[in-house]
């Protein structure tokens, strides 16, 4: 075969180009940190990496819905709580009102006053809201869970749920009448105990309120089965959001498995090719470095 | 022979050895000159002047040499092929950097893609799910949706950018083809008049040829060796040039982005008729980029947009299962069902239907079930997400494909050029052995005439000068 200079100069150059083409696609790699820039880098893998943060994305979503679900979980605790000392309260009062007949007009007139207030304090408690949405409401859309006079507002028909994971929801809370007592199922609930209790302790004479205690003992039950179905729910939450930063941190490996340089390769990578160019260098500058013209005087 | 007709034979074989080192110093000179085809001057030697005749004498000597033809050397199977190689590998780059285009509009993956904005719609539907009475919620799945809306429109409008980019690129390289056209046919009526008188033409063919091939790159087209010197570029089966005669290229059909796929640009001869052809090179590359590639991946967008906008109006809109925060049926989000025509088409946030429970006494139901389907949506396979991953992976498995075709087209065209310039290219070396051998020969010939005028100057001033 017949060389030519031009020959020579053209595969040279084909292959410094190849050389610094593979060291540029290297070098972009390295310096972004990313091994996928583009589908045709990795087809697969791009598919996998844009499920994967698709996932990472509802993950995160779920984590904070999580969050709003132990908010709204941290105040029906508190509420349930606050609202168990109150009725302790109440009852302590319904039980000095009933055993000691001797109290003056006056004192009844001041525990009933007290009752009432400690009756608008459930309410307000009872109306609790997170994220706009009353806590003891139910499904309802309205603003409030109860009225100032005590009547239940809110839809007790459909559990609150929140999604947690793609395959999960859990039930968030407990609806008002199963709280505070069902009025629509022909219940007492609790605000209208202690109006009762209220008006018998201003009634003249007195009413009988030795047998109001049962009924307070119920309404207390009530409350503190539903504080510990939410104190169920707390830990179910706890347990949920453990495994919910468990898998964020597996979804981001992946994500980093396929998305990301891998360091040690590429700076490997990066050395043998570096080693190509300057080999071609080298042969480029020695192979059209002379000719016969060199020679002849 | 007499003494001075042997002093004509010196003096041919001078001006032979002279033209050859002219022609060496013309090689040399071209050394890096593009499309140059390097010359040789084809030396002859002449026979003696024999004359037929009753006393014809033929004293059996040769007459020295003829150096009056100097030719190419070249391999016209070796032009042909790397005018078609040449082709294949620009139509392959062209492909190849049409779908590099298409993956930078996608821009995936990564976070600013599609891909994160449908993400962040489904997350926002989901937050909604979980406190379905805040506006701001409800916002935000507006705000999120309407991103996806704009996202598909940006893309769907990069694709059309891209389509309008290559209609306009390649009424450029028809124009500049066409004067490609004009050009090669006066070149031939020019080697044509030269190749009648004699004269050599050999520049104007390797300008001619080095046209041909900027022709093979931007439309396919080949050269098939004419008479008197001429060349015929033929294209596909259809002769774009006859000798002196040249044939004009124009566009023809879709001339918009908005009509792509459905009205197909064209690529017609002027003269026969507008007949199309199917061309190759940059702009078989660029039509089938305008006609198939583009197109196609626009279809497949519209796809996304109608799987979303359907998957989530069902949805939104199922008859006694999708209720907004007032309590009434749930309207369509979005409007449109095409890529460059979704919307979002409520703007009250309490429009937004997220309950699967109707009114009850009254009060409407806030159970955000609806909501959380909707998010739920973007982990169906056959959804927008899904649709929109598939067509992504589909992208870069064509476009690594596309990628290395270009590579073996390249590495081909190179191969084929290598061989081509082992014919024609010129070699230093070989010239400066050339030179040598022919200055040595001149110097032998000039050593000739000297022999032959000592001679003379025997014969003339020393003979016969006896008695003097």
């Amino acid at each position: 075969m017949r060389i030519t200079n031009r020959m020579i100069a053209d595969s040279n150059l084909r292959g410094m180009n190849g050389n610094l083409a593979g060291i540029a696609k290297l070098n972009e790699q390295i310096s972004s940190g990313r091994a996928v820039t583009r589908p045709s880098d990795n087809p697969s893998g791009t598919s996998t990496a844009m499920r994967t943060r698709q996932d990472l994305t509802a993950n995160t979503q779920y984590a904070a819905n999580i969050g709003d679900a132990a908010t709204t979980l941290a105040a029906a605790d508190t509420a349930l709580g606050t609202m168990g000392e109150m009725l302790l309260r109440v009852r302590n009062l319904t039980t000095a009102a009933a055993s000691n007949g001797s109290q003056t007009p006056g004192a009844y007139e001041a525990m009933a006053t007290e009752v009432d207030s400690i009756r608008e304090g459930m309410i307000a408690l009872a109306n609790r809201t997170v994220n706009g949405r009353p806590v003891f409401g139910g499904v309802t859309s309205g603003a409030a869970a109860y009225s100032a006079a005590g009547a239940f507002l809110g839809r007790a028909d459909t559990d609150v749920t929140t999604r947690i994971s793609d395959a999960e929801t859990i039930t968030v809370g407990v609806p008002g009448p199963t709280a505070f007592g069902d009025a629509a199922a022909g219940e007492e609930d609790v605000f209208a105990l202690l109006s009762r209790i209220s008006g018998l302790m201003t009634a003249t004479p007195p009413g009988d309120l030795t047998n109001v205690l049962d009924a307070l003992d119920v309404a207390q039950q009530r409350m503190s089965a539903s504080r510990s179905v939410v104190g169920m729910q707390v830990n179910r939450i706890e347990s949920v959001k453990a495994v919910n930063a468990d898998q964020a941190l597996a979804l981001t490996g992946q994500l980093s498995e396929v998305e990301d340089v891998e360091p040690a390769k590429a700076y490997l990578e990066l050395n043998v090719l570096r080693n190509g160019y300057q080999a071609a260098l080298t042969a480029t500058s020695q192979s059209i470095q002379t000719s016969l013209v060199d020679f002849i005087r | 022979m007499s003494g001075f007709s042997s002093l004509n034979l010196a003096s041919r074989a001078l001006s032979a050895q002279q033209r050859a080192l002219e022609v060496t110093g013309q090689n040399i000179a071209n050394v890096n000159t593009p499309g140059y085809t390097r010359q040789r001057v084809d030396m002859q030697s002449l026979a003696s002047t024999s004359a037929y005749g009753l006393y014809a004498k033929e004293d059996g000597l040769g007459n020295g040499v003829s150096a009056d033809k100097i030719s190419r050397i070249r391999d016209a199977f070796l032009d042909v092929r790397a005018q078609q190689e040449a082709g294949k590998a620009a139509q392959a780059s062209v492909v190849a950097s049409t779908y590099a285009g298409i993956e930078t509009s996608f821009a995936e993956p990564g976070a600013s893609g599609l891909q994160t904005l449908m993400a962040t719609a489904s997350a926002a539907w989901s937050s909604l799910s979980s406190a379905p009475t805040d506006t701001t919620r409800r916002n935000q799945v507006l705000a999120a949706s309407q991103a996806v809306a704009q996202g598909l429109g940006t893309a769907d409008a990069a694709l059309g950018a891209q389509w309008d980019n290559a209609l306009v690129n390649t009424q450029d390289v028809v124009t500049e083809a066409n004067a490609s056209l004009r050009s090669i046919a006066d070149l031939n009526a020019a080697i044509r008049k030269a190749s009648i008188n004699g004269q050599p033409a050999n520049e104007l063919r390797d300008q001619r040829d080095q046209l041909v091939r900027g022709l093979a790159e931007s439309i396919g087209a080949t050269s098939v060796d004419g008479d008197e010197g001429m060349v015929d570029v033929v294209l596909g089966g259809t002769t774009l040039i006859s000798g002196t005669r040249a044939s004009q290229l124009t566009l023809g059909g879709g001339s918009a982005s908005a009509t792509m796929g459905s009205s197909p640009v064209t690529l017609g001869v002027v003269d026969a008729g507008g007949v199309t052809i199917q061309p190759g090179g940059t702009v078989g590359g660029r039509l089938a980029a305008m006609n198939t590639l583009i197109p196609g991946f626009r279809a497949d967008l519209d796809r996304v947009a109608n799987a979303l906008a359907t998957g989530v109006n069902d949805a939104l809109t199922a008859p006694g299962a999708a209720f907004d925060q007032n309590g009434d049926p749930g309207t369509p989000l979005f409007s449109g069902t095409t890529a460059g025509t979704i919307t979002v088409a409520i703007t009250d946030p309490r429009k937004l239907a997220a309950a699967t429970a109707g009114k009850v006494g009254g009060v409407a139901s806030a159970d955000g079930k609806l909501a959380d389907a909707i998010a739920l949506l973007a982990k169906d396979p056959a959804g927008a997400e899904g649709t929109y991953r598939s067509m992504i992976t589909d992208l870069g498995v064509r476009s690594r494909t596309a990628a290395a075709t270009v590579a073996s087209a390249d590495a081909v065209s190179a191969q084929v050029e290598t061989a081509r310039q082992s014919v024609s290219a010129v070699s230093l070396d070989e010239e400066m052995t050339n030179m040598l051998m022919f200055k040595q020969s001149y110097a032998a010939a000039a050593r000739v005439v000297t022999a032959i005028d000592e001679m003379l100057d025997v014969l003339i001033n020393r003979t016969g000068l006896v008695g003097r």
